[in-house]
């Protein structure tokens, strides 16, 4: 083609009759004459014929209405609004120039529907209150919320110019160290909004523009938030790559608003298809699942994990298909993201495997916040070692078997399980090797370091050659049979292993650990019982002290707990302590602390109050050694108080609570109700230990924080109220604590139902409440039934049931039925020193 | 993202350890096979199975070089597969359904099983449907943001192509351009498949 030439506008006038004879005689004969004119032109009519199947699955895609926009307003409040910049599900996003301060901003008006009755505009209003403490040079600062003349919310903010992150990057062919450079930049933004307890909850490629710092200010304006980005202006030329470049978070915290008030579920109904198209793919599992409850700090380290994962892949982690919601969102709660590596080979495996932590479907698998992100991310910038580690072999078997519960083609089974441990080898392979290259590079220890991966290499590959001799299709049984389970096709490979691989004890006990792992995984505790206990008489029998077996002894633990055999659970996991200690030190090491904390949770809750009490102790200078133990220690000195008074040594608790008070950090993400809790149990302390001018004080304030906060039938009201009819009762107004005992019964029968111990502990004080106030024959039947019930329930301790002997004891002395009063006084004293169980073998 | 070839993703399917052949494999063909089994009246869960069977048992008989194109198309064979397994699953249901004394039995034995012409009807529609989908999000990912929604205002919104250009503030040539290329490409993609399957 030439100058002379059409062009396209030409030949599309041209089919579409658009254009008058004269012309398109001309062009008609041009484009005979001419190849390339005539290759375009039979493109065109092509094309045409293509238009009408394409516009109908567009539309059956997306059936949410585009046409028929009303033109923008000329004003929202005081704001003259320039034009449209974006629009989406929630609302119109906006230019607007403010009068006064003078500046240009961004205003996004939410659609008519969404909380017309003033109620959204109200938490907006609240909200932006909240959101404008954010000041961050990477968070888009929010400005102002209220409500238009037809009574829409609105708020405005900073108006940012950038592109979306993605885009940004892809224009500008960014490395992958630029890459992380700036998602470090994000993940450092977030992790400052968490510290101040706001979680973003709408994190998307979308929600994070990349500003230039440019001389020229008229460069874009751009904004997202659900709200599709105009590309009016989107050309934004690569050449300006060369200055900083620095993203601004946008949207910070009002998913929050719109969820709360459920006029936008976290999942709109499926045969709403595509209203929530654009945020999906970055929702984690737990907003996919509407429980809004789980909904923390880590949720957003899940979406930042997404965005991790498409910057450097330039894919999402699963394919989502995202006109199917069900679909999607089974996909998202289920599927294990692709391997970085297949989208592009030189990416590396700690990255990937930081991505992938940040993506695990359970919340407590993943970095605790977006700090702990960013540090990995800076560690891997670094060079250093980073503190992810991949998914374990049995973790990952076992998710690859649950996914396949139902009977299915044997062909396909196999095809996924040998795939999967391939997969799972080749991590493990790869481990290995990377071990292997650390341990040339480190300075100290490099030869055993350097064994340690070549052993490491070694049974691997033991195992894999072992894995494929089971799955291969040898058994006659399986190859003629029509369908077979995973799980059958497991247990085959459990019984083979016992009998093949004798001669090598070490690779036997790690498959049997691993294969326990699964069963565990699976919920088949026994099964796991039985191959832990196999690996830790193999490990034992290697070596008694070695960290292989601790590692046994803890898995083993965990799954005689789950089946409740809590000796044996205490015993196994005291066995890995005594190793970890003397190998390492508990102190600094949080895993040996984490261990120790479910010692202490088994012990207490078989009632070895005692042993509970140790291993907090323990726990507590652990963790006052630990710099990163500061978090978790307030709801450790809390456990340990809880721990003494059920011991009744009430006075002992006391000071724990006092240092947790201390301790805790309001500006964490649930600091100020932990510090509500805290408080509500010093007073319950002090109370009980007879100080209760302190305790009433603490108690009022609490009482009222509470009612200011909570809803009326909040379980947690009634531990506030309890508290507080008890410092009554101390202070011998039994009167006024009567109606807070009978609140609280209410409350906790209709969370608890009426013979939980919780409940039976509000009906035992206003039984007592009776007995102060000499109604005697009101509180017999109430006492006897709570004493009656805490004895039915098994879960009282020893102490709580002499304490409720003892409410008897008081009320037949009030009544002068001395006989009945002694022999109550008798079932006290024995429920008291009533001694542990007695400690079986593993 | 690079658009590979049906025929590619094939081939490599031949290779039993190659984990993306298998993925890319199920990207591509599970979701007609899905919401053919849908339209047949079985649940999500169900015809996710269906869907995965299906692509198990065609993978398989693909390893074993069963596969005959002169005796049919990949759609047609998938078809096959999927509409014997899509009648399995529905007569498991209702199996399930007999055992567990479900009240839902009298509306579920409502739905006849229909029969195998109908359903091929149903099949090429969602193939067809299915099929330009995953044309447009590969093209989608290929063009500039502003090229789609050039395209899209045009096509799918039926704007005439000076309007588009008004809405996104770009001279219509742009909007022209945008048109011819982003249709040519899906006419490429999508013939593909028809030349190599």
């Amino acid at each position: 083609m030439n100058a002379a030439c059409p062009d396209i506008t030409d030949f599309e006038r041209l089919v579409s009759g658009e254009l008058g004879s004269p012309e398109s005689t001309f062009i008609e004969s041009h484009a005979a004459s001419c190849d390339a004119c005539h290759r375009v032109l039979e493109d065109v009519r092509e094309n045409n014929l293509f238009v009408e199947p394409v516009r109908q699955v567009m539309n059956r895609r997306i059936s949410r209405p585009t046409s028929d926009r009303p033109a923008p307003p000329t004003h929202i409040g005081s704001y003259k609004i320039a034009r449209e910049i974006g629009r989406g599900g929630m609302g119109i996003v906006y230019k607007a120039e403010q009068l006064n301060p003078r500046r240009a901003v961004a205003i996004k008006v939410l659609h008519a529907g969404l909380g017309s009755d003033g109620r959204i505009a109200k938490m907006f209003q609240r909200e932006a209150h909240a959101l404008a403490r954010l000041k961050h040079p990477s968070i888009a600062a929010i400005y102002e919320a209220g409500e238009d003349a037809a009574g829409r919310a609105f708020y405005t903010m900073e108006l940012v110019d950038g592109l979306p992150l993605n885009e940004y990057a892809r224009r500008n062919d960014l490395s992958v160290e630029e890459k992380l450079r700036l998602f470090r930049s994000v993940c450092d933004a977030i992790a400052y909004a968490h510290q101040r307890g706001v979680i973003h909850r709408d994190l998307k490629p979308g929600n994070i523009l990349v500003v230039v710092e440019s001389s020229d200010p008229a460069s874009i304006n751009s904004l997202a938030g659900g709200e599709s980005q105009s590309s009016n202006d989107l050309p934004l030329s690569a050449s300006s790559h060369a200055r900083d470049p620095s993203p601004k978070v946008l949207d910070f915290g009002l998913a929050k608003i719109l969820e709360s008030d459920g006029s936008v579920p976290a999942v709109t109904s499926p045969n709403e298809e595509g209203r929530i198209q654009g945020t999906l793919p970055y929702m984690s599992p737990e907003q996919v699942r509407g429980d809004l409850n789980e909904i923390d700090t880590r949720s957003d380290v899940y979406s930042l994990g997404v965005i991790l994962y498409e910057l450097l892949t330039g894919s999402l982690p699963y394919a989502i298909d995202r006109t199917r919601l069900t679909e999607s969102a089974r996909v998202i709660c289920e599927q294990t993201p692709g391997r970085m590596s297949l989208h592009d080979r030189t990416l590396d495996a700690d990255i990937e495997t930081i991505a992938l932590k940040a993506l695990e479907k359970e919340p407590p698998r993943r970095y605790t916040g977006a700090s702990a992100l960013a540090d990995d991310i800076g560690r891997y910038l670094a060079n250093q070692p980073i503190l992810a580690r991949p998914p374990t072999l049995a973790y990952q078997i076992s998710k690859l078997i649950s996914r396949h519960k139902a009977p299915a083609a044997l062909a396909a089974v196999m095809l996924l399980l040998v795939i999967g441990f391939g997969i799972a080898m080749s991590i493990l392979y790869s481990n290995a090797s990377h071990n292997l290259q650390r341990a040339t590079v480190a300075e100290k220890n490099a030869e055993s370091e350097a064994q340690r991966a070549k052993q490491e290499a070694e049974t691997a590959k033991q195992i894999t050659k072992y894995l494929v001799d089971v799955f291969s299709v040898s058994d006659p049984e399986i190859a003629q049979g029509a369908t077979v389970t995973a799980r059958q096709l497991l247990d085959k490979g459990a019984e083979r292993m016992t009998q093949s691989l004798e001669g090598s004890p070490a690779v036997q006990a790690t498959l049997m650990q691993t294969l326990g792992s699964v069963y565990e995984n699976l919920g088949l505790y026994e099964e796991a019982k039985r191959m832990l206990a196999g690996a830790y008489e193999k490990r034992f029998a290697i070596d008694s002290e070695s960290m292989d077996l601790a590692e046994t002894a803890e898995s083993l633990g965990t799954v005689l707990k789950r089946l409740g055999q809590l000796d044996g659970a205490e015993l196994a996991y005291q066995k890995a302590l005594s190793i970890m200690r003397k190998r390492q030190g508990l102190s600094g090491d949080i895993h040996g602390s984490i261990l120790l904390q479910r010692l202490a949770e088994v012990q207490e809750e078989h009632g070895n109050l005692d042993g509970a009490e140790e291993s907090l102790r323990e726990l507590v200078e652990v963790f006052r050694s630990t710099p990163q133990g500061g978090n978790a220690l307030p709801s450790i000195l809390n456990t340990l108080a809880g721990v003494l008074a059920s011991k009744g040594k009430y006075g002992d608790g006391v000071p724990f609570l006092r240092e947790a008070i201390k301790r805790v950090d309001v500006n964490m993400y649930g600091g100020a109700g932990t510090l509500l809790r805290l408080r509500g149990n010093l007073a319950w302390l002090l109370a009980q230990s007879g100080e209760s001018r302190e305790a009433e004080e603490l108690i009022r304030d609490v009482l009222a924080e509470r009612r200011r906060i909570l809803p009326p039938a909040h379980p947690e009201l009634a531990t506030t109220l309890i508290t507080f009819g008890v410092v009554h009762l101390n202070k011998n107004r039994p009167g006024e604590a009567e109606p807070l005992f009978q609140e609280a019964s209410q409350i906790r029968a209709k969370a608890y139902g009426s013979d939980n111990r919780a409940t039976v502990e509000a009906r035992g004080f206003l039984g007592l409440s009776f007995v102060d106030q000499g109604r005697l024959d009101e509180a017999e039947p109430l006492l006897l039934n709570c004493f009656d019930a805490l004895k039915r329930g098994k879960q009282a301790s020893p102490h709580e049931l002499a304490e409720s002997a003892l409410r008897l004891e008081k009320l037949y002395s009030k009544w002068g039925k001395q006989s009945e009063a002694k022999k109550w006084l008798k079932i006290s004293i024995e429920m008291e020193a009533k001694p542990g169980d007695t400690k079986e073998g593993i | 993202m690079e658009w590979i070839t049906t025929s590619t993703v094939l081939s490599s399917l031949r290779d039993f350890d190659n984990r993306a052949a298998w993925s890319q494999f199920v990207d591509r063909f599970r979701l007609p096979v899905f919401r053919f089994a849908l339209s047949t009246g079985l649940g999500d869960t169900d015809a996710e199975d269906v869907a995965q069977e299906t692509l198990a048992a065609f993978a398989e008989s693909f390893r074993k070089g069963q596969y005959d194109r002169s005796k049919g198309r990949l759609s047609q064979w998938l078809f096959g597969i999927a509409f014997r397994k899509s009648q399995d699953e529905r007569r498991k249901g209702a199996r399930r359904h007999i055992r567990a004394g479900s009240s839902e039995l009298g509306s579920l034995s409502q739905i006849a099983i229909a029969d195998e012409a109908s359903l091929s009807l149903t099949w090429d529609r969602e193939w067809e449907q299915a099929l330009l989908e995953q044309c447009l999000d590969q093209v989608r990912r290929e063009v500039e943001p502003i090229t789609f929604r050039a395209f899209e205002l045009v096509v799918r919104e039926n704007q005439d192509a000076n309007q588009a250009a008004e809405t996104l503030g770009v001279n219509v040539k742009l909007v022209y351009n945008a048109k011819h290329r982003v249709l040519k490409r899906l006419r490429e993609i999508r013939s593909e498949f028809d030349r190599m399957i």
